[in-house]
């Protein structure tokens, strides 16, 4: 049964939406999972059991207690090795399905590394705690033309929108007025229930399997926001990039 | 007869300025456990105002008159992980 791709995900293949051409699309697809802690996790978690590829996991903390309520791919045993989150996360992936490439990367995502980690992905998720490194996500993508989908979370509320350089609002043109220097221990400060980043996740995961299997037609149209403690849920319809936003300029130059 | 499907919207008077629903909202919302933390941390709230699919500078706000029919969204930051 193992030798056989097939029978792993029979059950998705037969959703209408998938069928064995969008399985085999997955398959030879790849992702980078920027960050490894609750939405990293999750991520992680339902893109390998789906049959992504190649995912390359990227975080430089290490498994600490407080993580377990909402970081689901660690255990209480890791925080006591001490063991980094992605050198955890990337044994636990292996061991969920050996058929997925698995790159398990301990390293702080920055301006000097981030072409490379992006480069050769089809698709990055950014499942970051902070600002400036979102910042350095968005301004890659829009160098290297390259999808991502931004998602975030807070007390019980959470953000997921794919960006797509040149079609989509970048970053920048969501929040042209939040700063580097805005940046606040954003979790530690407001809290976060354990159920928003698996909510959040699971629809950024639900988005990329959309994008990776080329089900074009049915990623949302917008922004999603949701707040789980009062019941909303939408998607923000936008329209295409901030015609001022540096995005505009750095996707039309030759 | 009229079905509302979705949002009922708000009444604002003719010739209101998105600036008005920005300061009604900020009003509504001035409790927020998150959002109080934000302005007291980082001095703003960070809400993003959208007009019909379109971000709007809060130094437009005042220049933007709102009219019958009008998609306003709200947005909010969540920049945790
Ligand atoms: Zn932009």
């Amino acid at each position: 049964m193992m030798n056989d791709p097939n029978d792993r995900y029979k059950k998705q293949i037969i959703f209408h939406g998938l069928g064995a051409e969008g399985q085999a699309r997955l398959r030879a697809s790849s992702v980078l999972i920027a960050g490894v802690g609750a939405l990293g996790s999750m991520l992680g978690h339902l893109l390998v059991r789906a049959g992504v590829g190649r995912v390359r996991l990227v975080d430089r903390d290490r498994v600490e207690l407080g993580n377990l309520h909402r970081q689901i791919l660690f255990d209480e045993e890791d925080v006591a090795q001490n063991v980094f989150k992605a050198q955890a996360a990337g044994r636990k992936l292996r061991m969920t399905n050996s058929q997925v490439q698995i790159q398990a990367e301990v390293l702080e995502i920055s301006q000097s590394n981030i072409d490379q980690l992006m480069a050769d992905v089809d698709l990055t998720l950014d499942a970051l705690d902070n600002i400036p490194t979102r910042l350095v996500i968005n301004d890659a993508a829009l160098r290297l033309r390259k999808p991502w989908i931004h998602c975030g979370v807070l007390g019980s509320r959470g953000n997921v929108a794919l960006m797509i350089p040149g079609r989509t609002p970048c970053l920048r043109c969501l929040f042209p007025n939040v700063q580097p220097s805005d940046n606040i221990p954003w979790i530690d400060t407001i809290g976060i229930l354990g159920t928003i980043p698996a909510f959040a996740a699971t629809l950024a995961a639900n988005e990329a399997l959309k994008f990776l299997s080329g089900n074009h037609a049915a990623l949302a149209p917008g922004m999603i926001q949701f707040d789980l403690w009062s019941n909303e849920f939408e998607i923000i319809p936008l329209q295409g990039p901030a015609q001022d936003c540096v995005c505009v300029r750095m996707t039309s130059a030759v | 007869m009229r079905v509302l499907i979705g949002s009922p919207g708000c009444e604002f008077l003719a010739g209101a300025r998105l600036s008005d629903l920005v300061a009604a909202y900020e009003e509504k919302l001035a409790d927020d456990p998150m959002i109080k933390t934000l302005k007291e941390k980082t001095g703003k709230s960070h809400l993003v105002f959208i007009v019909n699919g379109v971000v709007i500078k809060p130094e437009m706000f005042d220049q933007i008159r709102l009219q019958t029919g009008d998609d306003v969204r709200i947005q909010h930051p969540y920049f945790g992980g």
